[in-house]
C-alpha cells in the first residue's frame, strides 16, 4: 500500500511527479539540497527534507541521506524521476531492504541493462536486430582495432556503463581509431569508474526512434508507440514526438513488439524506454533500454491519454496493468521541445543565474512542465532544463504550427540568460524536419549553417 | 605511528588510541557497526541469521568507499575486513590536500555515497564552522554565513523535522557556534542506549572532541566539536531524526567575549 511518496529528485521532474501524486490522493515528500531550498517542489510538498549541500553527489546521489529523509517523512515509496538515482540498482536493492517501494524495475533488471553489453547479449537472445558490433568488450587496443576494421567504418566507441549521451565517441577512420579507444576508455572509467568498452558500427544517418513500454508484474504489458528523438546535440535531445514521422505503421508495431518482447524476457517491471537506430532503408538496430521514466514521456501521455507516473506508481503498488494493447488508442501527434538555459550561439554553453522576467505559453492542447518562475535562480551545479514545451495537435501540421505559436509566447530574461528557444525555432522552420526527412545529423548541419 | 579512533554504538569510543585531536595528520578512522539495539541491521548485516557474505562484503565495501569519498584527501591505506566487520581509512602524514577529480567525476558516479563524516580527518586543525562574529546581513538567516552557497534570498523552510534548516554554525548576536548534522540522520547523545551522553550542558569541549553520533543507514558517524567552548545547548532530544545542516549544540567558544549564559 502506497500512501506517502519521497520524490528523489528536483526540477521540472519532481514537480511533475508531485501533480499525478496529489491527483491520487498520496501524500508527496521532496527533498532537497541546500541550493534547492526555495524551489517550487518544495513548497508544493506536503513534507520536504533538507538532505545535503549543494553538491549532487552529497544530496541527490547520497543514498543514505535519501533513504534517512525517507525515515524521517514516514514515505513508503521512492519515486526516483530521472537521471540522478533513477537507474541505480543499488539504490534500488536498499529501498527495497529498506520496506520502501521503489518505483521502477527491480534492480536485478537494472543491474543487466544497464551494462550496455549485457544488455545487448540478452536482447539478442530475444530476436532483436542489432548493428554489427562486438558482444563483449574490447580491452585490448588491437584486438578493438581489429575487430573496427572488420565491420567497417565508421565506427562508434561506446562505454559499456555510459548512457545519456556520455562516453561515446564516433570514429571516422582507421587511423583515428587507436586514440580515440584510448581517450574514450580512460573517460569512462574516470566518469563511470568502468572502462569497459564496445565497439559497433556507427549510422551517420540514422534516425532515433524509441518505444515505450509498460509491465506489470504479472506478466502483462503493453508497447504505447514510437517517439521520434532525432533532433539531438551530442546526444542531448531537442525536440521529441510521437508517432515517429514518415515511417510505415506496420514497421513501428514490429518494433513495438519486439521492444516489448525484449524488456519481458528479462523480467522488466515498470515503465521503461528500448532505443532503437533506424537506418534510411528501415532497418532497425536495438541500442538501450532506458529503465526510467524520459524525458520526454509527455508526448506519449498526450496521444494515447495514459498518464504514465500513474501507471508506474500502481505497478509499484503490485496492482495490475489497467491497459490492454488493444484498449490503447492512440490520436494525432504531440511535439516536445526542452527550453534550457544554454546558448546557441556559443556552442550551446550553460547560462545559469537569475530569471527576472518568466512568461511560460498556456492555451488549448498546450503542456508547460517547468519548475522555474520569476526569481528563480537557475543553479550552475544541476541540469539546464527549465521547461519542457509540449503541444498536440490532430495532426504533425498542426503540431508545428502549434509548437510554433507556442514558442513565440516564450519569455525567459534575466542577467546573462540565454535559452535554446531561437535554436528550437530554427529547427521548426526548417525544411527537412518539416517534411521528416531529417535524421541525427540536422542539428550539427544547423549549427555548421551558422 | 598511528593513532586510531574507534567508534560503535557498543563499543564506546576510543581507548587508548589517543584521541583525533592529538593525531594531527594521521589517523585510523575505524567504523565497527556492531548491531546493536538502536542500529538492528537486518537486512544487511542480519544479526541472528547466516548473513550472506557476500552481501555483508557488499556493503562493507560500499561503507569503505563512502568514506573515501568524502573524505578531503585520499587515504594512503584502506582495510577493509568482514568477519568482525572492520573499516580502516589511514592518511600519511603529508598527503597531497586535494582529491582532485571534481564533484563530476567518480564522487559522483560512486554507487554509494555517504554523507561526510562529522568531522575533517582528525588532525586538520581549522574549525570548518563559519568564524564567529561575521555578521549576517540583513534578511540573511544567522547562520547561512559560512556556507557560501545560498543566495540572498534564502528563507528557512519548514521541514519534516518541524526546525528550519540551518546549514551553517555561527550566531553572530550571541557569539555562539553550532555543531551542525552532516547528513540526515538519527541524533544520539550517547555512545549506546543508557549510556551516559557525550557531553552534557555545561561541560567544556575541546576542538575534536567527539560530542554525538549520528547513524546514517546504520553506519556510526562520529560528530565533533569544531571549537572548544563549553556546551550551553543539546538542540534536539536523544535519538531524534535531524536533517543535514541542523543545529545539534550550541557551543559558546572559549575565550570569546561573550559569557556562556543561556542554557
Amino acid at each position: 500500500m502506497v500512501r506517502t511518496v519521497l520524490i528523489a529528485n528536483r526540477g521540472e521532474i519532481a514537480l511533475r511527479v508531485l501533480r499525478t501524486c496529489r491527483e491520487l490522493g498520496l501524500r508527496t515528500v521532496a527533498v532537497y539540497s541546500t541550493d534547492d531550498r526555495d524551489s517550487a517542489v518544495v513548497r508544493q510538498a506536503d513534507a520536504a527534507v533538507h538532505i545535503g549541500p549543494g553538491p549532487a553527489a552529497r544530496s541527490y546521489l547520497n543514498i543514505p541521506a535519501v533513504i534517512e529523509a525517507a525515515r524521517l517523512a514516514k514515505a513508503d515509496a521512492v519515486h526516483p524521476g530521472y537521471g540522478f538515482l533513477s537507474e541505480n540498482p543499488d539504490f534500488a536493492e536498499v529501498c527495497e531492504s529498506e520496506g520502501l517501494t521503489f518505483v521502477g524495475p527491480p534492480a536485478h533488471v537494472m543491474e543487466k541493462l544497464g551494462d550496455k553489453a549485457v544488455a545487448r547479449d540478452l536482447m539478442v537472445s530475444a530476436g532483436l536486430p542489432l548493428l554489427p558490433g562486438s558482444r563483449t568488450s574490447l580491452d585490448r587496443a588491437e584486438e578493438a582495432r581489429a575487430f573496427a576494421d572488420s565491420i567497417g567504418y565508421p565506427v562508434i566507441i561506446k562505454a559499456a556503463a555510459g548512457g545519456g549521451g556520455r562516453g561515446m565517441r564516433v570514429v571516422s577512420h582507421a587511423e583515428e581509431f587507436l586514440r580515440a579507444y584510448t581517450e574514450t576508455r580512460a573517460g569512462a572509467q574516470a566518469v563511470f569508474g568502468d572502462g569497459r568498452v564496445y565497439v559497433e558500427r556507427y549510422l551517420p544517418s540514422a534516425r532515433h526512434v524509441e518505444i515505450q513500454v509498460l509491465l506489470d508484474r504479472y506478466g502483462n504489458g503493453v508497447h504505447m508507440g514510437a517517439r521520434d528523438c532525432s533532433v539531438q546535440r551530442r546526444h542531448q535531445k531537442l525536440v521529441e514526438e510521437t508517432p515517429a514521422p514518415a515511417l510505415p505503421a506496420d514497421l513501428l508495431a514490429e518494433m513495438g513488439q519486439a521492444a516489448l518482447r525484449g524488456v519481458a524476457s528479462v523480467g522488466y517491471v515498470g515503465a521503461g524506454t528500448v532505443e532503437f537506430l533506424v537506418d534510411p532503408g528501415r532497418a532497425y538496430y536495438f541500442m538501450e533500454v532506458n529503465c526510467r521514466l524520459q524525458v520526454e514521456h509527455p508526448v506519449t501521455e498526450l496521444v494515447t491519454g495514459v498518464d504514465l507516473v500513474a501507471e508506474q506508481l500502481a505497478i509499484a503498488a503490485g496492482e495490475k496493468l489497467g491497459i490492454t494493447q488493444d484498449s490503447l488508442a492512440m490520436r494525432g501527434a504531440a511535439l516536445e521541445c526542452r527550453i534550457n538555459a544554454e546558448d546557441p550561439e556559443r556552442d550551446f554553453a550553460p547560462t545559469p543565474g537569475l530569471i527576472e522576467e518568466c512568461h511560460l505559453p498556456a492555451g488549448p492542447f498546450v503542456r508547460v512542465d517547468s519548475h522555474v518562475f520569476a526569481g528563480y535562480r537557475v543553479p550552475a551545479r544541476y541540469d539546464s532544463l527549465l521547461a519542457k514545451l509540449v503541444v498536440w495537435a490532430p495532426d504533425r501540421e498542426g503540431a508545428l504550427r502549434r509548437m510554433r505559436a507556442a514558442l513565440a509566447e516564450v519569455r525567459l530574461a534575466g542577467p546573462g540568460l540565454a535559452t535554446t528557444v531561437p535554436f528550437l525555432r530554427r529547427v521548426l522552420d526548417d525544411r527537412r524536419f518539416q517534411t521528416a526527412t531529417h535524421d541525427a545529423s540536422l542539428v550539427a548541419q544547423l549549427m555548421a549553417d551558422q | 605511528m598511528s593513532t586510531t579512533t574507534t567508534v560503535s554504538r557498543n563499543g564506546a569510543v576510543s581507548a587508548g588510541a589517543g584521541h583525533p585531536a592529538d593525531g594531527r595528520g594521521q589517523s585510523d578512522l575505524h567504523l565497527d557497526p556492531v548491531p546493536g539495539p538502536l542500529s538492528a541491521p537486518a537486512s544487511v548485516l542480519g544479526a541472528g541469521q547466516a548473513a550472506d557474505l557476500d552481501s555483508v562484503l557488499t556493503a562493507v565495501r560500499h561503507n569503505a568507499l563512502a568514506l573515501c569519498a568524502d573524505a578531503d584527501r585520499p587515504p594512503a591505506r584502506l582495510r577493509v575486513a568482514v568477519g568482525a566487520i572492520t573499516v580502516e581509512l589511514s592518511w600519511a602524514p603529508d598527503a597531497p590536500a586535494a582529491w582532485d577529480l571534481g564533484e563530476a567525476g567518480w564522487l559522483a558516479t560512486a554507487r554509494m555515497p555517504l554523507p561526510a563524516p562529522a568531522a575533517p580527518p582528525a588532525g586538520v586543525p581549522a574549525p570548518r564552522t563559519a568564524v564567529t562574529g561575521v555578521p549576517a546581513g540583513p534578511g540573511v538567516p544567522a547562520g547561512s554565513v559560512g556556507t557560501g552557497a545560498v543566495g540572498a534570498t534564502a528563507d528557512p523552510r519548514r521541514s519534516a523535522a518541524g526546525s528550519p534548516p540551518v546549514p551553517a554554525a555561527a550566531d553572530a548576536e550571541a557569539g555562539l557556534t553550532y555543531v551542525t548534522a552532516p547528513s540526515v540522520g538519527v541524533f544520539y547523545h550517547a555512545p549506546e542506549p543508557g549510556a551516559r551522553p557525550f557531553v552534557r550542558v555545561g561541560d567544556m569541549v575541546r576542538a575534536g572532541q567527539q560530542v554525538a553520533i549520528l547513524e546514517v543507514m546504520k553506519l556510526m558517524i562520529p560528530i565533533e566539536a569544531d571549537t572548544a567552548g563549553r556546551v550551553v545547548e543539546v538542540c534536539h532530544p536523544d535519538a531524534t531524526s535531524v536533517e543535514y545542516g541542523e543545529r545539534l549544540f550550541a557551543i559558546a567558544p572559549a575565550g570569546a567575549a561573550t559569557t556562556t549564559s543561556a542554557a
